[in-house]
Parts: C-alpha cells; sequence; structure tokens
C-alpha cells in the first residue's frame, strides 16, 4: 500500500509480479494443452479468466465459494474449484477445461455417435444426464479425474467425487446412472421409476420396492 | 484499492524475508482456497501476496528423524495427508479429519499448513491434531520455533505466528502403542456443510480394562478446539464410561450459535458425539480393523 | 434406484451434445459489443427515508463511467420510475424509501465488473430509519409500520387479478374460498381441530443467477436476459418507457434453471434505465448474495381448523393464511387466489371458508416459486390429516380414501372435477413404500424408521394464452418458433417430438427457437408447470395449419381434391394411392412459397371470483402424491431420507425422461425443504446469503432410493410436471418423522434441532406419542374456537 513497496528490492523473495497502472499482471496459462498470455488482475480468480479472457465458457458461476462445483476444471489432472484458484499462481500448470476434453486427444475421437466425446461425455449424453446443464462440465470433469486415477472405482468413490457438485435441477438419479456406465459399474433399478404406459404403472418385477 | 504484488520465493528464507519487509501488510497463500474467498470478498486488501508455491521442501511427508512422528509439510494438500498411507497408519485420526474436510476440489488445493493458520472455528483438522498433541514449525527471521497447535491458536482466525512468520511443517506424534482414536465429523444440514461439531477421541486401555488415558478435543464449537484436562485426567483408572464422558463435556462446554446450531443444540450434539467418538476410539484399542471415517 | 440403462434409446436431442461439451448458450455467456458493467448499491437499511445518496467517490473512481440513483432518474423524468407485474409499486432504484436490506439504491456503471464493485463499495448512502416490520401477523396488526400508504398504479395487462388490497394493513391482496356454511358445520361437527403451520423463506437459487444485458440506445430497448417471462418482461420495459411493443425486444437463450424465481422483471428496468442514460448497452449479472434477496419463497403462516365427523369425514374447513409477500408486490396478488383453493386440499369438503391474504413486509420481494403457494399450504393440511386420523383412532391412508375428490365431486371452486385418479395413486405410493397400518416404527440403537404419506391438488395458472408458430423449410425440416424459455426443463426437445410425431417425421427435423420477442409469438409466460401443456397444444394446432396449407398446396401440385390428401410421414399422398405423393421438402420447393408458416393459438378459460372463489380455477388439475421412509437419529435429530415414492397424474406424456427429470428435480427441492432450506433473517438482515450458508441437498442428501409412478392417459392434455411432485414431499417426511418419534413439527424446516427439542419433550412427557407434546408449537387438538 506504502509507495515503499511498489518497487520490491532486487532480487528479493525470488520472482515477483508486479502489477501495472491497471493493476494487471502477465501470466502464462497452459490451458488444453495450448500457453495463453493474459493480463490478469493479481486477485482475480481463474474462473473469471477462463470465461472472460479465454472465452471458455464451459466452466461456471454457481456459488463463488467452493460448494457447487459448477466451476471445475483439472488442475495437473485433480479437479479443482477454479472459483477458489489465484490464476496468476497457475503458470506452470496443465490446465483443462470441459472445452478440452473434445478431440483433445486422450478417449476423444473413438468414433461412435458421439464422435470427438469422451468416454463420460458420451454417458452424459446417452443417459441424458441433466437438464439446465449448467452443473454438467463439473461433473464431468469430476469423474474424468477420477478415472484417471481409478479406472475401476467403487460406487462410493464415484459419490465421493461428486461430492461439492451440486445440481439445483436435480439430474442426480440420471448422473449416477451416466457416472455407473463409464466407469463399468453394473447399473441399479430404479424404485418405481415411471415406466410410463396408460394407467398407474405396476411395479416392474425387478424393481422390488424396498431393500 | 492498488492489486497486491504477488512474490514466488524459491526459500523459506525468502518467503520470511519478503513477509518481514511487508510488516503485516503481505500475506501468504498455500492452497488458496481461503485466501481467495478473503479477496473476492475484500475481507483483506494485502500489498502482497507471498506464494509458497515454488518454496522447495514443503511437500514431503516423512517420519522425523526420532521416528516418533510423521511430518507433513506446510504444502501437504488434504487429500495427500488424507490418504498418507504412513499417515494412516501413524495417526489415523488426522488423515480421517483430512478426509472430511469439504469436498475432493477443496482438499485438493488446501493444504495442512492452510487449514492451520486460516484458524476457522468451523474446521476439521485442528481438532485432530490438537487431540494428538502435534505442533507446527514456524520460521522467522530469528529462524525456526515450536509452537504446539494448543498455542498457535489464539481465537477467531487469529492465530500466534508473527507476520513475518510461516510454517513450516506440522509435526504429528505417532499415536501411542495400543491406543485408539476418531475423528468424528458432525454436520447438522446437508452432507456438504462444515461441522456442527467435530469430535476428535484418543483413547488408551490398561490391561485390567481401566481407562489409561483418554483425549478429548471438540472443534467447531468454539473459536478454537476445545480440550479439558480435567475431564481427561478425572477418566484415567476408572472403566471407560463414553456416556458419562458425554454428559461431563456437555457440562463443561460453553458453545457458540451460528447457522448449524443454537449454543443448546451444540452443547447436546457435544453429548452425543464425544460418547460416540470415545466408542469408536475403544474399538480401534484393540487393532482391529479400521473403520471408515464416520461423518 | 436411479436411472435405468433402458432409457438410453431415444431420438437425438436437441442441442445435447452442446450440454455435456460446455457450449449451451446461457443467457450469462451473452455480450454485446461496448457492452459496460453494472453493480447495484444494495439498502443496509430495513425500512427508512433516503437522505442522501453521496456518489462522488465512486465517480471519481477510476474506470467508472456512471452511477445511476433514483434521484438521477426522478431529476430526468420520462421514464417510469416504478414497476411490477400486477401494480407497479418496485422502484426501478430507491428514490424515497428503502423497505428492505438489499434494495437496490444506485447501480455503478464501469468498464470492467471489478471495478464497478470497488466503485460501488465507495457510495455512501446516509438514511433515516423507520420502524420496520418482518412478520405478516405483526404487519398486519393495528399500529404496525405501513409500507404503502396510497394504492400504487395497476398494470393494465393483469387484468384477470381482482384487487381486494388494504394498504393501511400492508394487505396487497386477498382472496377468498366460501363454500357452503362453515361455522354453522363446525359448530355442530363431531370433532374439529385447529392448528398453526409455518414455512420459511427459501431461495429457488438456481446455479445461473440473475443476468441481464440491456441496450436502450436510440428509440428501441433490447434485453438478453435470464427471464421466464419474456412477453411479460417486454411489456413491463414497454410501460416503462412508455413505448409500443414492438420497440421492445426481449431475447432469451438457455437458463441455468430458473424454478420460478426468474419470473417477472427483476433487473431488466434497472439495466435498461442505465443504459439508456449512458448511452451503452449495460450488463449486470447477480452476485449469489444478491440473487437470495431478488425473489424468494413465500414465508407463510396458516390456522387451520377442520372439523371432522366420528368415521373421519371432513365436514368444513376454515383457514387463514398469510403469505409474506415482502418489501412489494410482485406476484403476490395473483398467488393468493392458489393458496386459498390450494389449503382445501384434494378432499371433497362440503363447507369451505378460506381466507389468503398477501402481506408486505420489509423483507426480500417473495416471488414465484416451484410449487407456487402450494407447499405451504401441503405442509399446513397434509399434517393435520395424520393428526386427525391418529386421533379418531383411523389409519392415515384410510382417512384419506375416505375424503379424497372423486370423478363427479365438487371441488371448493364450484367445479365439478373429472379425470380424478387419487384413489389409484394413493394405492400405488402406499404399495411403493410398504405401508403397513400397524407398522409400529423400526429402531435400532439410536437410529428409528417409519413411513409417512401425503396427497397434494395443484392447478395450473388460468386463464392462460400461448401461441406458437411452425414453419416448414424448403427442404421438408421444420422450425418451431416460440416463446416457451427453455431452463432445463426439456421444452424445446418436447416440443420437437411433439411436432415430429404429428407429423410423421424424424424429431432430428424439426428445430426449436430460443426466444426473441422480434421473432418468436406470444407466451403468457414460462411458469406453473404450463408449457407443455399450453405451449405443446399450441404447437400441435399451428403444426396443423401447416398441415392444411401443405394439403391446399399439394392437391394442386397432385392434380386432386385437397379432401383427398393427406400428410403421412412426412409426405402429402393422395389417400388410398400411396405412389401419387410428394415429400413436404417437394411440396415447398414446387410451389415456390419459400416456406410455409402455421400458427396456433392456445386459449384456457376460467377464473375464480376473488370474493367467493367459485368459478373455474383450473384447466386441469394435478394430483400428486408422495411416500416417504425415513430414519431419525433420536440422539442427534437428524432426518435422513431413506426411500420415497411419488405417484402422479401427467396426463399424456410427451418427454418420459423430461417427465421423470422434472420430478426428481421437484424432489430435489421437497427433500431441501424439508429438511434444511430456509432463509434466516435477523432483524430483516439476511444471514446466509451464501451456498456456503444455505445448504441446498447434494447427492449424498437425497433418498437412497426414490422413483415415480406416472398414471397416463394419452386422451388427456399433457399436464406439466414442473412442480406438482414437490408439494408432497415435506408433509410426508413430516408425517413419517411423527410415526418415528411422536413429535410434529409445525414450522419447517424439520432441522435436525428442532427434531431434537421434540423429541426431548416427548421423552420428558412420558412419550405418550399425542404429538401434541413435541414440536415447535402451533396447535392441539379438540375444538379450541
Ligand atoms: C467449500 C469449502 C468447504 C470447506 N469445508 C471445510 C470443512 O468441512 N472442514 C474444514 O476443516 N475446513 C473446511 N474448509 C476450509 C478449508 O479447509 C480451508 O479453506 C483450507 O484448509 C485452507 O487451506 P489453503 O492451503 O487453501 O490456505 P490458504 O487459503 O492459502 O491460506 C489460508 C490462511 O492461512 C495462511 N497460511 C497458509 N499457509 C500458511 C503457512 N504455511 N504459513 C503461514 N500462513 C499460512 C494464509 O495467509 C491465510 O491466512 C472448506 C473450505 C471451502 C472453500
Ligand atoms: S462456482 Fe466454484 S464451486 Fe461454485
Ligand atoms: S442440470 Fe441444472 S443444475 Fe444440474
Amino acid at each position: 500500500m506504502t509507495a515503499l513497496h511498489e518497487v520490491p528490492a532486487e532480487g528479493g523473495g525470488g520472482d515477483v509480479k508486479v502489477p501495472d497502472a491497471d493493476g494487471r499482471v502477465p501470466v502464462v496459462l497452459l490451458v488444453n494443452g495450448a500457453p495463453h498470455r493474459v493480463h490478469v488482475r493479481t486477485t482475480e480468480v481463474l474462473l473469471d479468466v477462463l470465461r472472460e479472457d479465454l472465452k471458455l465458457v464451459g466452466a461456471r458461476n454457481g456459488c463463488g465459494v467452493g460448494m457447487c462445483g459448477a466451476c471445475t476444471i483439472l488442475r495437473d489432472g485433480r479437479a479443482v474449484s477454479s472459483c477458489l484458484t489465484l490464476a496468476v499462481l497457475c503458470e506452470g500448470a496443465d490446465l483443462r477445461t470441459i472445452e478440452g476434453l473434445r478431440g483433445g486427444g486422450g478417449e476423444g475421437g473413438e468414433g461412435g455417435e458421439g464422435g470427438g466425446l469422451s468416454r463420460v461425455q458420451r454417458a452424459f449424453l446417452e443417459h441424458r444426464a441433466f437438464q439446465c446443464s449448467y452443473c454438467t462440465s463439473g461433473f464431468i470433469l469430476a469423474l474424468e479425474a477420477l478415472l484417471a486415477v481409478d479406472s475401476h472405482p467403487t460406487e462410493a468413490a464415484v459419490r465421493e467425487a461428486f461430492s461439492g457438485h451440486l445440481c439445483r435441477c436435480g439430474s442426480y438419479s440420471r448422473i449416477m446412472a451416466a457416472a455407473r456406465q463409464a466407469a463399468g459399474l453394473p447399473s441399479r433399478g430404479g424404485l418405481a421409476r415411471g415406466a410410463v404406459t396408460g394407467g398407474v404403472t405396476g411395479c416392474a418385477p425387478d424393481e422390488e420396492p424396498g431393500r | 484499492m492498488s492489486q497486491p504484488l504477488v512474490f514466488f520465493p524459491t526459500t523459506v528464507a525468502e518467503a520470511v524475508e519478503v513477509l518481514d519487509r511487508y510488516g503485516g501488510e503481505a500475506k501468504v497463500v498455500a492452497g488458496g482456497t481461503a485466501v481467495s474467498l478473503m479477496l473476492q470478498h475484500r475481507l483483506i486488501q494485502p500489498a502482497a501476496l507471498v506464494s509458497l508455491q515454488r518454496v522447495d521442501g514443503l511437500r514431503e511427508v516423512g517420519r522425523t528423524e526420532e521416528g516418533t512422528a510423521v511430518r507433513l509439510g506446510a504444502l501437504v494438500t488434504h487429500a495427500e495427508a488424507a490418504r498418507h498411507p504412513f499417515l494412516r497408519s501413524a495417526a489415523p485420526l488426522v488423515a480421517d479429519a483430512f478426509a472430511v474436510v469439504g469436498n475432493p476440489q477443496v482438499r485438493a488445493a488446501a493444504t495442512v499448513g492452510g487449514v492451520l493458520t486460516e484458524a476457522d472455528y468451523a474446521s476439521d483438522p485442528p481438532a485432530a491434531l490438537r487431540a494428538i498433541d502435534a505442533v507446527v514449525i514456524a520460521q522467522g527471521p530469528a529462524g525456526a520455533r515450536i509452537i504446539p497447535v494448543y498455542d498457535l491458536l489464539l481465537g477467531f482466525y487469529e492465530t500466534a505466528l508473527a507476520d513475518n512468520e510461516i510454517v513450516s511443517s506440522v509435526v504429528v506424534p505417532l499415536l501411542p502403542e495400543g491406543a485408539g482414536s476418531a475423528y468424528l465429523k458432525y454436520s447438522s444440514r446437508s452432507s456438504e456443510d462444515r461441522p456442527c461439531v467435530g469430535v476428535a477421541a484418543v483413547v488408551r486401555q490398561a490391561p485390567d480394562g481401566s481407562c489409561a488415558e483418554v483425549r478429548v478435543v471438540l472443534g467447531a464449537i468454539a473459536a478454537v478446539p476445545v480440550r479439558v484436562p480435567e475431564l481427561e485426567a478425572a477418566a484415567v483408572g476408572r472403566p471407560l464410561d463414553p456416556a458419562g464422558l458425554g454428559d461431563a463435556y456437555a457440562e463443561a462446554v460453553d458453545p457458540l450459535e451460528d447457522v448449524r446450531g443454537s449454543a443448546w443444540y451444540r452443547r447436546e450434539m457435544v453429548r452425543v458425539w464425544v460418547a460416540r467418538a470415545v466408542t469408536a476410539a475403544r474399538h480401534r484399542c484393540t487393532g482391529g480393523p479400521q473403520p471408515p471415517p464416520a461423518g | 434406484m436411479e436411472g435405468r440403462t433402458e432409457d438410453v434409446a431415444h431420438p437425438p436431442l436437441l442441442d445435447a451434445e452442446d450440454r455435456v461439451t460446455g457450449r449451451t448458450p446461457f443467457v450469462v455467456n451473452e455480450e454485446v459489443s461496448g457492452m459496460l458493467h453494472g453493480k447495484l448499491v444494495r439498502s443496509s437499511a430495513a425500512h427508512a427515508h433516503l437522505v442522501g445518496v453521496d456518489t462522488g467517490a465512486a465517480l471519481a473512481h477510476p474506470g467508472v463511467r456512471a452511477v445511476v440513483t433514483g434521484a438521477l432518474l426522478v431529476a430526468r423524468g420520462g421514464m417510469e420510475l416504478e414497476f411490477g407485474p400486477v401494480v407497479r409499486d418496485q422502484p426501478v432504484l430507491a428514490y424515497d424509501a428503502v423497505r428492505y436490506i438489499g434494495e437496490p439504491i444506485a447501480l455503478v456503471v464501469a468498464s470492467d465488473p471489478f471495478v464497478a464493485e470497488e466503485a460501488a463499495s465507495l457510495v455512501e448512502v446516509t438514511y433515516d430509519h423507520l420502524p420496520a416490520v418482518f412478520d405478516v401477523d405483526e404487519a398486519t396488526a393495528p399500529g404496525a409500520p405501513v409500507l404503502f400508504r396510497a394504492e400504487p398504479e395497476r398494470d393494465p395487462a393483469f387484468v384477470d387479478v381482482t384487487l381486494r388490497a388494504d394498504y393501511e394493513r400492508n394487505v396487497c391482496n386477498v382472496f377468498s374460498v366460501v363454500r357452503g356454511d362453515a361455522s354453522a358445520a363446525i359448530s355442530s361437527a363431531d370433532h374439529v381441530f385447529e392448528h398453526v403451520f409455518e414455512s420459511p423463506a427459501a431461495g429457488a437459487a438456481p446455479l445461473e443467477t440473475h443476468v441481464v444485458v440491456a441496450d436502450a440506445r436510440g428509440d428501441r430497448v433490447t434485453v438478453w436476459t435470464s427471464t421466464q417471462t419474456p412477453h411479460i418482461v417486454r411489456r413491463q420495459l414497454a410501460l416503462l418507457f412508455s413505448l409500443p411493443l414492438n420497440r421492445v425486444r426481449v431475447v432469451v437463450s438457455a437458463l441455468g434453471g430458473g424454478f420460478g424465481a426468474k419470473a417477472y422483471a427483476a433487473i431488466e428496468p434497472v439495466a435498461a434505465v442505465a443504459s439508456r442514460l449512458v448511452g451503452a448497452p449495460v450488463r449486470i449479472h447477480l452476485a449469489r448474495d444478491e440473487e437470495f434477496v431478488t425473489s424468494t419463497k413465500h414465508a407463510m403462516r396458516v390456522r387451520l381448523r377442520t372439523a371432522v365427523t366420528n368415521d373421519g369425514l371432513i365436514v368444513a374447513r376454515q383457514a387463514l393464511a398469510r403469505y409474506n409477500a415482502g418489501a412489494y408486490a410482485g406476484i403476490s396478488p395473483r398467488k393468493v387466489m392458489f393458496g386459498a383453493y390450494g389449503l382445501n386440499g384434494p378432499y371433497h369438503i362440503a363447507n369451505v371458508d378460506i381466507h389468503v391474504e398477501a402481506v408486505c413486509t420489509n423483507t426480500p420481494p417473495a416471488g414465484a416459486y416451484r410449487g407456487f403457494a402450494i407447499n405451504q399450504a401441503a405442509w399446513a393440511y397434509e399434517q393435520q390429516m395424520d393428526i386427525i386420523a391418529e386421533a379418531l383412532g383411523i389409519d392415515a391412508a384410510e382417512m384419506r380414501r375416505r375424503n379424497l375428490l372423486r370423478d363427479g365431486d365438487t371441488f371448493c371452486t364450484g367445479e365439478t372435477l373429472e379425470h380424478l385418479h387419487f384413489h389409484e395413486l394413493l394405492d400405488t405410493v402406499t404399495e411403493r413404500i410398504g405401508w403397513d397400518p400397524d407398522a409400529k416404527p423400526e429402531r435400532d440403537g439410536d437410529l428409528v424408521r417409519a413411513k409417512g404419506i401425503s396427497c397434494v391438488i395443484e392447478g395450473t395458472i388460468t386463464p392462460s394464452t400461448s401461441t406458437a408458430t411452425v414453419r416448414l423449410n424448403g427442404d421438408g425440416s421444420v422450425d418451431v418458433l416460440t416463446s416457451s424459455v427453455e431452463m432445463g426443463q426439456g421444452m424445446r426437445p418436447a416440443l420437437a417430438s411433439l411436432v415430429a410425431r404429428r407429423l410423421g417425421i424424424d424429431p432430428g427435423l424439426v428445430g426449436v427457437s430460443y426466444v426473441d420477442t422480434d421473432l418468436t409469438p406470444y407466451d403468457q409466460q414460462t411458469t406453473a408447470s404450463r408449457s407443455m401443456a399450453s405451449m405443446g397444444r399450441a404447437s400441435e394446432l399451428a403444426t396443423d395449419d401447416m398441415v392444411e396449407k401443405v394439403r391446399q398446396l399439394a392437391a394442386e401440385l397432385l392434380e386432386a381434391d385437397p379432401s383427398d390428401v393427406a400428410v403421412v410421414g412426412g409426405h402429402a399422398q393422395v389417400v388410398g394411392v400411396p405412389s401419387r405423393r410428394l415429400s413436404l421438402a417437394e411440396v415447398v420447393g414446387r410451389s415456390r412459397v419459400g416456406n410455409l408458416h402455421g400458427e396456433g393459438t392456445f386459449v384456457t378459460e376460467g377464473g375464480l371470483d376473488p370474493f367467493s372463489g367459485q368459478g373455474v380455477g383450473s384447466a386441469h388439475w394435478h394430483q400428486s402424491l408422495g411416500a416417504a421412509e425415513i430414519e431419525v437419529d433420536i440422539a442427534t435429530g437428524k432426518v435422513r431420507i431413506l426411500r420415497y415414492a411419488g405417484a402422479l397424474f401427467a396426463g399424456d406424456v410427451v418427454d418420459a425422461v423430461g417427465a421423470d427429470h422434472q420430478c426428481e428435480g421437484c424432489l430435489v427441492f421437497g427433500v431441501g425443504n424439508a429438511l434444511f432450506e430456509e432463509l434466516v433473517f435477523d432483524k430483516g438482515q439476511l444471514t446466509n446469503a451464501s451456498l456456503a450458508d444455505y445448504m441446498v441437498p447434494s447427492l449424498d442428501d437425497m433418498p437412497d432410493a426414490y422413483g415415480f409412478d406416472l398414471a397416463t392417459d394419452e386422451n388427456r392434455d399433457v399436464h406439466g410436471l414442473g412442480e406438482p411432485a414437490l408439494p408432497p414431499v415435506a408433509p410426508a417426511v413430516a408425517n413419517a418423522l411423527y410415526r418415528a418419534t411422536g413429535v410434529r413439527i409445525h414450522s419447517l424446516p424439520i432441522s435436525a434441532e428442532r427434531v431434537l427439542r421434540g423429541v426431548q419433550a416427548e421423552r420428558r412427557s412420558g412419550g405418550a406419542g399425542g404429538g401434541t407434546g413435541g414440536g415447535t408449537g402451533g396447535g392441539g387438538t379438540g375444538s379450541r374456537a
């Protein structure tokens, strides 16, 4: 705050980034495999930089406090909340957004209908595991991060990976169904999951009410 | 309202030097999960941010030279601490406490040093670290000093660290031979919530089955984790009575009130969760299989 | 539990790939070149005269382009100062008084949102504080502070709402349903039960908060906005600027959820006014804490008196309910009607006397919210049903069976109801949950399990109007032009499949527009679960209209009589001569018409007299039941919902997966409302305005198993499913809790703390299980009139 601090002493304290008159510093971010040079405020979170500077709008602000998961991205392969990540501290990190999954190597381009989609994306698509889909990128990336370290996760591990992800529209059962498919877990029957026919549906034989 | 400078020291000494230079106007950033929120909400307006991410040697987990403790580097993340095999066996309640913090996104970024120095009352790891008598190594211009977690946490968001000190590591003593431990987090609302009450318990039984040692630390009910030495002393030599301990702690505490529960409710939860945590810790005394962290 | 893999085979879904690749065009992504960013300065006083708003420091801040205040708008003139869907009482920016904490006072406009936010903190407001009132009963009591002295101007378009306001008592509307002679029936009844139940304010909390970009330069106003009611917003802006409707353009792409909170103008007026003043497009994107004070679920308190025979037949119901409208009327004047007939419940009651008031207080404005007024009503009457059943020694399911409405019964509105399925639905949910009238709670240590049920009736907005245009392009593809808003309910894919089904073509050939009021025809609103019913029907009619034109043209081309031409499977053909046919593309191409339009208008008639509640309440009636099995930890009071079974009458179902989604969405709201969602105020100050402090259900908070049975009837119209599955959830959980513990919770949410207080009180009173010992006050059995 005082003028004394504006210009740091030579060499002291390692590297330093000094904001310009506009309060910004240059930062090179490696996003989806490509370096991007951006000028960010030193207090700016990565989410805002991705959306506003890089126009990567698949990450979204739902809460701004790390509770909803809509802003999730992969940082060095791990799912993190970009709303809690200072952009200036991301130099050197491998950042990946939902946009980076598409055709971006890995499982992309495996063919089939959803060519260019990852296995997880395809499962979400096939199960229609979304309503408004504001939360969807976050759920998909959370599962991608899990599958990258554990290709055969348990159902409990999948559920744990989805903690910190809210779907206000309520697509949880289909999200889980998609996740089970992508993770190779057996699917589960529903409690009277509205088979729609004429009249009140009966209980399908394989869907025992009660557990 | 100018933007802070950002320093990337590569050694502890460099970091300390910057902090010293700024005399309280600089803010250390580790995982940044708390600092980013403070900045967004303008709760702090530091002149400089001092990132620890390039500082060498703050990410190690290992046995101390004497072999009686685990050293967790300040930058070890919650996720790393939670699943570290050595920590899991040496001090399972600490690993459990890290495992139940927030969500995976938070745990992937938040650090051991950060959660202690943030000194938020509604936290899990501090209670567990306090129960196992962990200490932090603080480094300042004059060198290192050892601060027990008990002395580190002074009040709401307030620690004993000087402006020009950083935590370089946390030293977690091994659980005493034969002892069992548990950390139980109770969330009164959503499973995603911070704790309403957290209880860390360590129990050791004498060969005759009486209580040789009990340690109970209560998190999230007061500005800092609460430990009541008199009650611990009084329990020794008697048959372990989890319910009785629950009642005793409920009487002894003076809980705060927030959106997760009134003072009355927290007192009742102390009663319940002390009993449950002591019971869980006793179960683990026998060296049987460790139940998963409960919550 | 959860999704069935069999569901994976669907027609290719409109936009589905965008949804998994992050490309969905949410309004929050909207950018307009040259746009500036606005940040609202909000009141920190609950009720005060505005003495001064000092904008000097903010204006001097580098990057700030303007600071718009109410005083500036007054001085400039030429624009209306207030807006509101029924009465225009809400200031665009406060100019003489503020009436709730969080009320917009000024808009700082800057080149960058960060700068705007920084500068907003520099605006200094001076208040002359006035007494404030937060509770509906206190606000209507003599001597309470009065929020409005005079009746605000009406919005001429909302003529179907008759106002019975009493501003001296802070009442912005009253609605009564009176039928038979309730007092007489009560005084001669075998038993009378009276209780008070309460619901708190809650947040809809769509993950995408309100966002708007407004461009009001020149002689037009354009807004790109996250609204569920584009045509109402268009009209509200037209009124504000005194413009004809065609000078106001409202563009709405995809919404990240709405749930009612995005109905009616909210931040569009201030953005548009600022744009006009500044001469640039202005964007406002609410932060989460602002979202919470922009539109809430109504808090409500009701005193409910129900008289029954010894056999448990309901003979009369009296109710006085007060919905907390917050500081401005908003849609509350209409909500009281839903609340009034809603409080009758799905029961045949000959004598009804229900009064519902919407009361203004110094709290944030309450608005539309999933379940529109019915959640609060069902919370009360469905718990009282269980209380009565227990007192009479009748099984809770049997009690309902005896009273549920049947075909041919007269509802409290005087309508004779048909196509009712309550009894089958009751059988379904009781079977699903495994209802046993004699079941004792199951206990395992501190964990106790039990089950509860509840039944709800809900209307849809009536009268209502939807119009659609269907356009056949030269290549045979079809566009549906609609002003229904896609907010995640899958309205666009559903309309596509509806139209495709009618034309016999692949749904992949049908596109559905986003909303642009310059192009898309009138639709009343996307609320009250009405879109599929109303817009679906309009689209079908438009398709028929277009088909008619196709037949005319094809007849000429095929040299046949139009009456001999049919459109089947994407072709126009001479009936009985399959070889004489043309594809739809050929019809357009050869007749050189460019394209073909069909228009469809669907209007429902009805309405109720506000003094008696008699008339036509709803074009069709939503019938919804729920059954919950819960587990309560009696040491902590924490409730977990283990299983939930819902059953609804759905009419015709166009999109089974979408229907399923809607029901599960309702369950998320139901679970949250039941267990922990509550806006907590301290003297008007919201204390939990963040998703770290206001909890919404996560995956782990959902029941372990759940599902919904839909009773369908292809010959009935489509019943929207956006809301009906929600209201039964909380009372079913509360009823289960009572069966588990003897604790009756009168005030939502069923928080662990409330439950524990009840359990301890119950224990002290000897646990007789009477249900009146525990709980949180507010009621008793027997006549207390
Ligand atoms: C969504 C969410 C949910 C959460 N839920 C829980 C929960 O359930 N239980 C719980 O216990 N906690 C919870 N937390 C808190 C979380 O544990 C803390 O945010 C985190 O531990 C802080 O660590 P950090 O490394 O990110 O710290 P930072 O944000 O980097 O720093 C935090 C503070 O510590 C200081 N600091 C950091 N490292 C050092 C150091 N080495 N030396 C000196 N000072 C230092 C900083 O200056 C700052 O004051 C939650 C947080 C979020 C965002
Ligand atoms: S916006 Fe980052 S977690 Fe919600
Ligand atoms: S689909 Fe809307 S929030 Fe998940």
